[in-house]
Order: C-alpha cells, then sequence, then structure tokens
C-alpha cells in the first residue's frame, strides 16, 4: 500500500452558520478546484447514455434533424414562411442548433440537484458542478449535430465565410444565460418540484416565441430592442443565422439587449444559489 | 500540534413534520395564512449547542442512539450540510467515508467508477492513476476491472467505493458506520487501514454503533444522546455510560425488562411459569450494574401449578446484538431439583463475573427433566451493564488467569485480581 505522506502546510478552514455564502472569487476557485468532477460527471452522462442505447450518438442528431423535417413541411411547404432567401431547412436548422442545445442542457440542468440527491447527500463539492455537467453533457450533442449542419451547407452548397466567427461570441452569450437558467432552475426544483412539470411546457412556447421557425424580420424594428430584452436567445439565434447564412455581423443593438438581460440572469441566479445551496442536502 | 477540529456551539435544527420537498402551493398556503406561519417555526433540533474539539492526529469516536445527531455531526464537518448555529474550524482537508456507494454507476466498468468516485473524493486523476493498482488489490476487483458495475456482488461495489476512500491522503477522516459493510476478512483490512491513516497522523471521527471498533479505534469519545452531549472521556469510560443509559430506557419500560421476549411459545406455561428474575450482588442487594469480578446472583421466582418432577434451569448471558455470551442449565451441571409445586425460588451464584464491560441480557428456561421442551422460555428478562475501572486488553471475556516470569535467579508470581 502506498504510503501516506501529510501535508506539511495545513488550510484552515472555518464554516460559520451566520455566514454569508461565499462570494464569486472563492466560489469560482471551488469550482476550478472540482474541475475534474465537473469533467467526470459529463463523461459519466455520455457513457451512460450511449452504452444503454442502440442507436448511441445517433441521438444526438435526430432530434434536431426531424425538428427540422417537421418545420421545412409545417412551417416551409405549408405556411411558407418567409425564410430570409436560404432554403428553409437551412434556415430552421440553423435556428434548431443552438436552440436545442439550449433546450435540452437546460431542461437537463433543472433535474440536476434533485437527481444528484445520493451525492448531495453524501459527498461535499460545489453544487454548481451539477447543472454545469449537464450543459457539458450536451456540448458534446451540440458538437455532433453541428457537424450535421455542416453537411446540410454543403448539399445546399452555401459557403461559410470569415464572419462565421461571430458564431463564438454568441456561444458564449448563449452559455452565460444558459448557465443562469441552470443554476436558477435547478435550485428551484430542488425546493418546487413543481419546476418540473413547468419546465417542458415553458420550453414548448420559448420555442414559439423564439425565431426558430420564423425570421426575426418578421417583429417590426422598434420592437425588437425590447423583445431581445426579454428573450436573449432570440438575438443569439438571429445573430447566428446572420454569421453563418449570410456572412453578416449580428446585429450588435440586440447582442447587448440579450448581453444585459443575462448578466442580470446570473447575478439574480448566481446569488440565489449559493444562498440556497448550502440547504440542498437537508431538503433534497 | 493545536486542535485539527473544533466545533464551538453547533447546532443543526431540521423543520418537523413536514414533507421532504415543499410544492410551490404548500408554500402559498404557508405564506397566505398566519397559524402556518407559527407551525412553520416549529423545528427539530437535531444537534444543540454542540462543543468539542479534537487535537490533530487524534481519533475521537461518537457514539449514541440511533437518531441522536452524530451523522449530522459529521455532516456539518463535512460541509455537506450547513449548521444553523454556531461555528466550526477545520485545519486540513477533510474527507469523508460517509456511507459509501454514492456516485458509482451501474452501468460504468468498475474501472470508470474508480476514477468517478476518486473524483467525488476530490483525488486528482493523476492520483488514482498512480494508486490504481494499490486500490484494486485492497479491492480485491482483479479480473473486474472491465466488467459494468451492474454485474458486481454488492460486496464488490461496496468494496470498490471504500477502496478508493481509503486511498484518500487528506489530514482529517470522517467515517460514518461504513464498517458494518462487507465481509470479515474486508472489515478487518478496513480497520487495519484506519489504524494505519491514525498512526501515520491522520486525525480521525468514527461514528459507529460498533462499540467495540470506536474502543479500539478512539481513545477518547462523546456520547451523543438527542443531539446533545451526555458523557465524554475516555472511550471506556463513555461506553459503559451508554450502557448505563440503554439500561435506563429499558427500566421505563419495566414490562420488557422483566418479562421479556417469550422464546418458545408454549402452553406448557400454564403448569409452571417464570414469576420473576432478580440480579443481585453478594450482599443480595438487588443491582443493575456490576463491577468486573464481583460475584452475581441470578434470582429466579417461579411458580408450578401442579407437583413438577426434577425441572430443569437454564440461564444465560448475551450481549445487546444477541451473541450469546455463555450460559449454564442443571442438566449438564447435574444438579437435580427434587419436584416443584406452588411457588420456588432458584438461584445461581457467579462468583467475580468474567464478562467485559457491556450491557448484557439474561435469558431463562425453565425445562422438563430432559430439557426438550420448555415450560417457559424467555430471552432478556433482565438487563445488567457490566462496568470495569481497568480495560480488558482484548475481547469481551475475562478469563481467570495468573501471570508468572522468571529471570534465572527468582520467579516472580502475580496472581491476577479477578
Amino acid at each position: 500500500m502506498d504510503t501516506h505522506v501529510l501535508r506539511q502546510h495545513t488550510r484552515e478552514s472555518v464554516i460559520r452558520a451566520a455566514d454569508a455564502p461565499p462570494g464569486l472569487r472563492s466560489g469560482l476557485r471551488e469550482l476550478a478546484a472540482h474541475r475534474e468532477l465537473l469533467v467526470n460527471l459529463a463523461l459519466r452522462e455520455i457513457r451512460v447514455r450511449y452504452k444503454q442505447s442502440v442507436l448511441g450518438v445517433a441521438w444526438a442528431l435526430i432530434q434536431p434533424v426531424v425538428m427540422m423535417l417537421v418545420f421545412s413541411i409545417v412551417f416551409g411547404r405549408f405556411a411558407r414562411l418567409p425564410s430570409e432567401g436560404i432554403p428553409y431547412p437551412v434556415f430552421s436548422y440553423a435556428a434548431l442548433l443552438p436552440w436545442t442545445f439550449f433546450a435540452s442542457s437546460v431542461s437537463a440542468a433543472m433535474g440536476s440537484v434533485a437527481g444528484g440527491a445520493s451525492l448531495i447527500k453524501k459527498i461535499y463539492f460545489p453544487r454548481e458542478v451539477l447543472p454545469l455537467a449537464s450543459i457539458l453533457t450536451y456540448t458534446v450533442d451540440f458538437a455532433i449535430s453541428a457537424a450535421v449542419f455542416g453537411l446540410l451547407l454543403a448539399y445546399y452548397r452555401i459557403g461559410l465565410t470569415v464572419q462565421v466567427l461571430y458564431v463564438v461570441p454568441l456561444l458564449a452569450l448563449q452559455v452565460a444565460f444558459m448557465v443562469a437558467l441552470s443554476l436558477l432552475l435547478s435550485a428551484c426544483n430542488a425546493y418546487y418540484r413543481d419546476v418540473r412539470y413547468a419546465l417542458p411546457m415553458a420550453m414548448q412556447v420559448w420555442l414559439y416565441a423564439t425565431p426558430v421557425a420564423w425570421s426575426m424580420s418578421m417583429v417590426p424594428e422598434r420592437y425588437r430592442v425590447p423583445y431581445a430584452f426579454a428573450n436573449p436567445m432570440a438575438a443569439v439565434i438571429d445573430g447566428f443565422r446572420a454569421a453563418v447564412l449570410h456572412g453578416a455581423p449580428p446585429d450588435w443593438t440586440l447582442v447587448a439587449a440579450a448581453g444585459g438581460t443575462t448578466v442580470l440572469t446570473l447575478i439574480v441566479a448566481y446569488r440565489y444559489f449559493t444562498y440556497v445551496e448550502r440547504n440542498f442536502a437537508d431538503i433534497v | 500540534m493545536g486542535d485539527a477540529l473544533i466545533l464551538d456551539g453547533v447546532s443543526k435544527a431540521f423543520r418537523r413534520g413536514t414533507a421532504r420537498y415543499r410544492s410551490l402551493r404548500d408554500d402559498l398556503i404557508v405564506v397566505l395564512s398566519p397559524w402556518s406561519w407559527m407551525r412553520r417555526r416549529e423545528v427539530f433540533w437535531a444537534v444543540r449547542d454542540l462543543t468539542f474539539e479534537v487535537p490533530a492526529g487524534g481519533a475521537l469516536g461518537i457514539i449514541g442512539p440511533n437518531g441522536s445527531g452524530k451523522s449530522t455531526v459529521l455532516k456539518m464537518i463535512a460541509r455537506i450540510s450547513h449548521p444553523t448555529t454556531g461555528t466550526i474550524r477545520i485545519r486540513g482537508r477533510v474527507g469523508a467515508l460517509i456511507e459509501v456507494g454514492a456516485g458509482v454507476h451501474p452501468e460504468l466498468t468498475g474501472r470508470e467508477n474508480i476514477f468517478m468516485y476518486g473524483s467525488l473524493m476530490g483525488l486528482p486523476g493523476r492520483e488514482i492513476a498512480r494508486k490504481f493498482d494499490s486500490i484494486v488489490d485492497f479491492a480485491g476487483l482483479d479480473g473486474f476491472l472491465d466488467t459494468p458495475l451492474k454485474h458486481y456482488s454488492s460486496g464488490m461495489q461496496v468494496r470498490l467505493g471504500f477502496s478508493v476512500a481509503a486511498h484518500m491522503t487528506t489530514e482529517i477522516l470522517l467515517v460514518d458506520e461504513v464498517l458494518a459493510v462487507g465481509d470479515a476478512a474486508f472489515q478487518t483490512k478496513c480497520l487495519r487501514r484506519m489504524r494505519e491513516l491514525r498512526d501515520e497522523g491522520v486525525t480521525v471521527v468514527l461514528v459507529s454503533h460498533q462499540l467495540a471498533h470506536v474502543q479500539r479505534m478512539c481513545p477518547e469519545s462523546i456520547l451523543l444522546v438527542r443531539g446533545r452531549v451526555e458523557a465524554r472521556g475516555p472511550t471506556p469510560e463513555v461506553i459503559s455510560r451508554y450502557y448505563q443509559l440503554l439500561d435506563t430506557v429499558a427500566e421505563q419500560r419495566p414490562e420488557a425488562a422483566i418479562l421479556g421476549r417469550v422464546a418458545v411459545a408454549t402452553h406448557r406455561r400454564d403448569e409452571m411459569r417464570i414469576l420473576s428474575v432478580r440480579l443481585a450482588d453478594a450482599a443480595g442487594i438487588e443491582r443493575p450494574q456490576f463491577e468486573l469480578g464481583e460475584d452475581l446472583r441470578v434470582i429466579i421466582e417461579c411458580e408450578a401449578a401442579r407437583l413438577i418432577h426434577r425441572p430443569q434451569v437454564s440461564i444465560s448471558f448475551n450481549s445487546s446484538d444477541w451473541t450469546v455470551y455463555t450460559g449454564a442449565d442443571t442438566k449438564n451441571d447435574g444438579f437435580a431439583i427434587p419436584g416443584i409445586e406452588g411457588r420456588a425460588t432458584i438461584e445461581l451464584s457467579v462468583p467475580r463475573l468474567g464478562l467485559g464491560p457491556g450491557l448484557y441480557e439474561v435469558n431463562v428456561g425453565l425445562w422438563d427433566e430432559e430439557m426438550l421442551s420448555p415450560y417457559d422460555w424467555r430471552w432478556g428478562v433482565r438487563r445488567f451493564v457490566v462496568n470495569s475501572s481497568r480495560n480488558l486488553f482484548a475481547g469481551r471475556f475475562m478469563l481467570p488467569h495468573a501471570w508468572a516470569a522468571k529471570d534465572g535467579s527468582e520467579s516472580v508470581t502475580i496472581q491476577s485480581s479477578v
């Protein structure tokens, strides 16, 4: 057996009942110290998912592809919604790609704290790891369905320009918003299981309230900024289409509005999460 | 060196009577109705005003009945649960062996689970890789590493979790009842590993119902009862205090203590039955507690409805976990009772009681001549506590013994006091 070596330096930590939750800086430091756990939890989910199902990786594509087909038939063919001059399947898939990433990771993250009860009750780790691991899990799905998008673009002979790099800040904004919602919803769901039942419905509504099946051009100009404030995903998806399909920069005003909402949500969500997380072990 | 762990006025409250998780509706009702505000404040103190410290490199045992708050204390130290009041100071990193098994996934292989478990415990991947062989060896899982965990026996699953945990290198180790799992061989291995860690200077806090383990691991213990410290000090004394407490509980329910459980349902009790069983010292004074090495008398009063020829009597002693330690009966001892009609008293004398410190139960049987079927046979008719000012070196029995030593010129014989 390996001999045990005591560390010479010992760190003192103090837990005071009345203390406020630790601030962002120490929270991030804790998180960094547990990054391996974060990665391993995500890997565990991915491995398990693909070990248990026959289709395995294919499931990551099926959802956006099926949605794309349905949208193309219903909205593209029957309703003949305008698609910014882009073939409708590409038009809708360009939006479904970030949307699916958003919807599936937020849904998974929502249940992560309640679902991680056995861990939470037995082992200490920063609880943020659980919702973050859910998001990380779905980045793999996102990468796979992005590859399919590449094939789709090639099929329709739509070339990418260097402007496609705008998706990087857009995705960063989206992930920040996803983190905010995931923290908020997972903490709420630990207390109120109502969230679990409300969220799928809310996500359905949200999908149609976001320019996924339809184009942002259908929103009157003067409503766009308040709209992006209210729904950051609208700005992200509109920008995504601009960058990928039109080779144009996103509408920065809308992105700024979405960013404002995101920062606000992030602050509220992180405060709330750190405020309640110390009770998770007692309530889940 | 100082203290590794200081708890100062630590309490933990849970809300009593409410469902584990609320629904929004419940909370709305609470907000809207004045009574429920009152009800909401009704809390249950799992741990109340706990103050103790553990010196660096020390080992503290926490014992107490179920629900006394032992695990809650560990959870607060491990930062799993936040205290309601008080302060906890921790010098060094804390590792916890609180109920192994969390975090392992049945679909993943043993190898994958070892890494998963390690990162849950805060062990970096490279450290696990370095200790991998040692972990596998400790768990005895060689050859099963690439098998999904769902095909493991439950014992193997537990061993996997514990083996990873046993390779943690933290300054403070919290252990909660892990030794209740695994087979005897693995338990021994775990105890040995815990002792190794302790000897290497790791501070250990051990919660267990296995008092023998606590006694072997921890020189000092605290006894928690209903969230408060009932006793604190050298482990043998605290354990003996615990036994006394258990005995008081028994005395508060006299029917349980005196009548005991009927071992074999028999209608022959109508013919002859046990009326009472009393425990007394040499002077004939009834007592619930005895010192190791004292004389003990068991006095049975019985009543026969008709003349019973040559009845036999059995008496045995078991610990609270139902291990029968020893016993005696009139048939094997060749002691013949000619016959009993009406009331009679039968007495067993135990000179220099050799049972080690602990809580014992007395079982009494009244039998026919051949000891084939009992008239009345009861388990746990009485409980008593054995205390000892001296420790037994090992085990639960004091054998009558004497020491002798020779150094060539003269021989010395020391008679044991027992």
